[in-house]
């Protein structure tokens, strides 16, 4: 089935062209985006039961933007109808475009006209089961279920949080040559097993995720012993004895660092601010030669995936890295500008709130040859890596900052049973990627999870790859 | 919008709400260095409806809940078909009975701030002055920078009496510093201010220039071991959200906190500073309406209060107080440079957190210094990995200060015996 369209749109767009229409008489470029999107959670723990439109991803609203020959701004607005439009016009006139009172010694940004090529798009994904037509009381019954298997399986099982939530998204973009629209439709779900240990509380979290609908709790469903049979061994983990080791990351640990350590460095409005390492290193070895990595809302299917930005700009399939070489980053369109180059479809909002900046989607290592028992047998003294549970980027300086929930002992070859818990993995990216001798021909990607930009802009994107061997230092 | 949201509630005869109505108008600057990159208005209304639905099971009263979120220039025919929605999807929600906390209508609030006086787009142009006034040299500078100048009004109307709004500015932001030599590297740095706090901002950066002056000096990690350490700024209330997050309602109806009033949550043995910390409010009214006045959360290591939303107090039977986001810690024996002796100081971290159910806290350290017998070193790299349990019984305080939205209390704090991996 497809997602179907939005009327809401669809009333609003003659109002809309009428909007750019008007205001680019006196403006040389005019773009609005429109968005109608709804999201709906539902969670079930020791907690109780809650289910709703979440506020983050759920909204209506536009955000014009206009370019005045030299600089850009935008106006973000929620209402719209014949009678708003002269005040619509107004605010951009009187309040956005005309700048007064920059400061002495403060200067105004000088950029092109964006390239405003024709264009028309009409598009949607397609999905199993719409969560809607599942029904509330479907949904909640899963994971209650979910949650109550969880919860018997051991009496030190604490609680087993099961959580499900899905965006139906419609944006419709428009500029005096372009005429795109999308309907798109994610879902996630995840699992929360806690135990307690020593008056604390270890926990063992894992999700599933597609550019689809409700079927995704099928797949969570899978997901739940492993993710009890963890949390229970991490009662028995002991704390890390710091050191650099011989490491085999899971395709979740490798996301992690395909995301946090190396796809944050290739956000090109980072090279515009002179924020990242990456920019000195185009056509240069990062990484072995064994890694490929791509990044694109056109090349995979899931949470990160659409078939426009939040600019206009149709959706890409980037090969940041080839066989180890930094062949490019990803822009948004004014970095772009900037830059000279051409924007790869990555300019994302959080919403029509917010500014648009350059943003991952579905980021991965591309699969190599290797088993994952083959790697393991391979390791002479390391860790088995899984179960991440945070990063931070460092673009400018490569510094790698990731959690980890687990770490496996290896010990000639064979997993001994030990558990080590929290780690943090620090060090320098391209050290780490260049020290990667093996990879799987396993291939996950997973899109629970959200992406900032450093505290803020949340966005939904999936990362993943196989598994990878590299010497990591863990603390 | 609230008038026409009561009218779809009576006519669906749901007789238990909450109605949240914010409006928010923003001016957004971005500079890149010296130069305005962009800027950005914002008009917005947004409008989240929760409604209640009773019902029993096996003799059993429950009270369910589901949000719907109202938009700007929905018919009545459109909102009480979300309002509909929501209310079917109340009765899958099982949670035990409560009763809403009971309000009352109440004159709207004005929060008094200097942001008041002059437009938005004036507030955010003079904070990007007041932080460009701190660039003035050539090897340390501001490389990027964003303000967001708000003003927020916030309405509640709930169906037991609570009628209360309030209005509040805002100016909030980030802006990273860069220095070149003799290494190119860069910190980042966020500031929320409730008035137009421009030397607060200047103040801020000009520290913030010279702490990545610091680090681009600084070539070496320190050593692998265990090291008495000490946290400064943002990273204390970073520390102390374990104890906030520990007493909040929600962690103890659902088992993850065995927290009581009276427990002495330091443990019995505390050689350091015994903890005293206030929950602040940041805003009049909680969430849902609950007035919210400064409580005692701990006093001398002693739990005084469990807090939370309205749900789950009511669950344990306490007074529903709402939720904090701000604590006031009243400690701080020692000088600052007394704290420092002998101890590894991060002041800069890529990522310091705080995870409340374990307690441990670390990060990748950005900027540390060592202060030895013979100096101080400046140090980069390497990481620590702590655990608040197991070392809170020997914490000390500085005597110096800091103050955020989020945070009032000792600018430091010293926690013995934690590993750093170099």
């Amino acid at each position: 089935m497809q997602v179907q369209r939005s009327a809401f749109l669809q009333a609003a767009k003659p109002l809309l062209q009428t909007l750019v229409k008007r205001l680019n008489e006196k403006y040389g470029y005019v773009s609005v985006l429109a968005a109608d999107t709804r999201s709906k959670y539902y969670r079930v723990g020791n907690s109780g039961v809650s289910a709703g439109e979440d506020d983050l991803f759920t909204g209506r609203g536009f955000v014009l933007k206009a370019y005045d020959g030299q600089s850009y701004g935008e106006y973000s607005f929620t209402h719209i109808d014949e009678d708003a439009i002269p005040a619509i016009i107004a605010a951009v006139e009187e309040r956005l475009m005309p700048l007064t009172g920059l400061p002495k010694g403060l200067t105004l940004s000088e950029y092109g006209q964006i390239p405003d090529e024709p264009a028309v798009l009409l598009k949607s994904t397609e999905y199993a089961i719409h969560p809607d037509e599942k029904g509330d009381e479907a949904i909640l019954a899963a994971l209650t279920d979910i949650r109550e298997t969880g919860k018997s399986r051991d009496e030190r099982v604490l609680d087993s949080i099961a959580s499900f939530e899905f965006q139906e998204i419609h944006k419709l973009f428009l500029s005096p040559n372009r005429d795109l629209e999308q309907n798109l439709l994610w879902s996630s779900g995840s699992i929360y097993a806690m135990c307690p240990k020593d008056g604390d509380i270890v926990g063992y979290y894992d999700g599933a995720s597609d550019l689809g609908g409700a079927e995704v709790l099928d797949a969570l469903r899978a997901k739940l012993d492993n993710a009890v049979t963890c949390a229970l061994e991490l009662i028995d983990s002991q704390p890390m004895v710091p050191g650099e080791y011989e490491c085999v990351c899971t395709p979740a640990v490798t996301g992690m660092i395909v995301h946090e350590a190396f796809g944050h460095g290739v956000e090109m409005d980072m090279f515009v601010k002179d924020r990242a390492q990456a920019k000195k290193f185009i056509n240069e070895y990062v990484a072995s030669p064994l890694i490929t990595m791509h990044d694109g809302a056109a090349v995979k299917r899931d949470t990160g995936s659409y078939f426009f930005d939040d600019e206009g700009v149709l959706a890409h399939d980037t090969v940041i890295i080839d066989k180890g070489i930094l062949r490019r980053g990803l822009s948004d369109a004014q970095s772009a500008m900037h830059l000279g180059t051409t924007p790869t479809g990555n300019g994302r909002r959080e919403s029509f709130e917010r500014k648009a900046y350059t943003r991952m989607t579905n980021t991965y290592f591309e699969p190599g040859t290797d088993t994952l028992e083959d790697m393991i047998a391979s390791v002479e003294d390391g860790f088995l890596l899984d179960n991440p549970s945070s990063g931070m980027e460092d673009p400018k300086n490569w510094g790698i900052q990731c959690m980890v929930n687990v770490a496996r002992e290896i010990k000639n070859g064979k997993l001994t049973g030990r558990i080590f818990s929290p780690i943090v993995l620090t060090g320098y990216v391209p050290d780490l990627l260049k020290s990667i001798t093996m990879v799987s021909r396993d291939f996950d990607l997973e899109g629970g999870g959200m992406c900032g930009k450093g505290w803020k802009e949340w966005v939904k994107v999936s990362d993943g790859g196989p598994c990878i061997k590299a010497r990591i230092r863990l603390g | 919008m609230r008038d026409i949201i009561l009218k779809a509630l009576r006519e669906l005869d749901i007789p238990v709400y909450q109605i949240e109505i914010i409006e928010e108008r923003s001016a957004e600057l971005f500079f890149i260095k010296k130069t305005l990159d962009m800027r950005r208005i914002k008009s917005v209304i947004r409008c989240a409806v929760t409604v209640y639905r009773d019902f029993e099971a096996d003799g059993v009263k429950f009270r369910g809940s589901s949000q719907a979120q109202i938009f700007e220039g929905l018919t009545l025919d459109e909102i009480k078909e979300r309002l509909k929605g929501a209310f079917f999807a109340a009765q899958f929600v099982k949670n035990p009975f409560y009763e809403l906390y009971e309000g009352k209508k109440e004159a709207p609030v004005d929060m008094p701030s200097t942001l008041a006086d002059r437009p938005l787009e004036d507030n955010a142009m003079l904070m990007a002055q007041a932080l460009f006034a701190a660039d003035t040299e050539e090897d340390a500078f501001i490389n990027s920078a964003e303000f967001f100048a708000v003003k927020k009004r916030v309405s509640l109307l709930t169906s037991a009496g609570t009628d209360v709004s309030y209005s509040q500015y805002r100016v909030t932001g980030e802006f990273v510093t860069q220095c070149k030599v003799p290494q190119d590297v860069e910190q980042f740095f966020q500031f929320a201010y409730a008035d137009l706090n421009t030397e607060a901002l200047t103040g801020k950066a000009k520290k913030a220039i010279a702490a990545v002056r610091d680090r681009a000096a600084a070539k070496e990690s320190p050593q692998t071991g265990a090291y008495s350490v000490v946290l400064s700024g943002d990273q204390v209330p970073t520390i102390l959200e374990y104890y906030g997050e520990r007493a909040h309602a929600a962690m103890v109806y659902a088992q993850y906190s065995d927290w009581t009033v009276g427990k002495q949550v330091q443990g019995a043995n505390v050689q350091g500073e015994k903890l005293n910390l206030n929950l602040l409010p940041m805003a009049p009214y909680s969430e849902e309406g609950i007035p919210m006045a400064p409580r005692p959360l701990i006093q001398d290591g002693e739990l005084k209060v469990i807090y939370g939303p309205n749900r789950f107090c009511r669950y344990l039977g306490i007074e529903p107080t709402g939720n904090y986001q701000r604590l006031g810690l009243k400690n701080g024996t020692v000088a600052l440079q007394d704290l420092q002796k002998g101890c590894l100081c991060p002041v800069s971290f890529s990522d310091f957190q705080m995870d409340a159910f374990t307690g441990h806290f670390g990060g990748e350290i950005r900027l540390a210094y060592l202060y030895t017998d013979e100096g101080v070193e400046i140090l980069t790299g390497g990481s620590i990995n702590g655990s608040l349990p197991e070392k809170q019984g020997k914490l000390l305080f500085s005597k110096e200060g800091y103050d955020t939205l989020t945070y009032t209390g000792p600018f430091a704090v010293k926690i013995e015996g934690v590993e750093v991996a170099g």
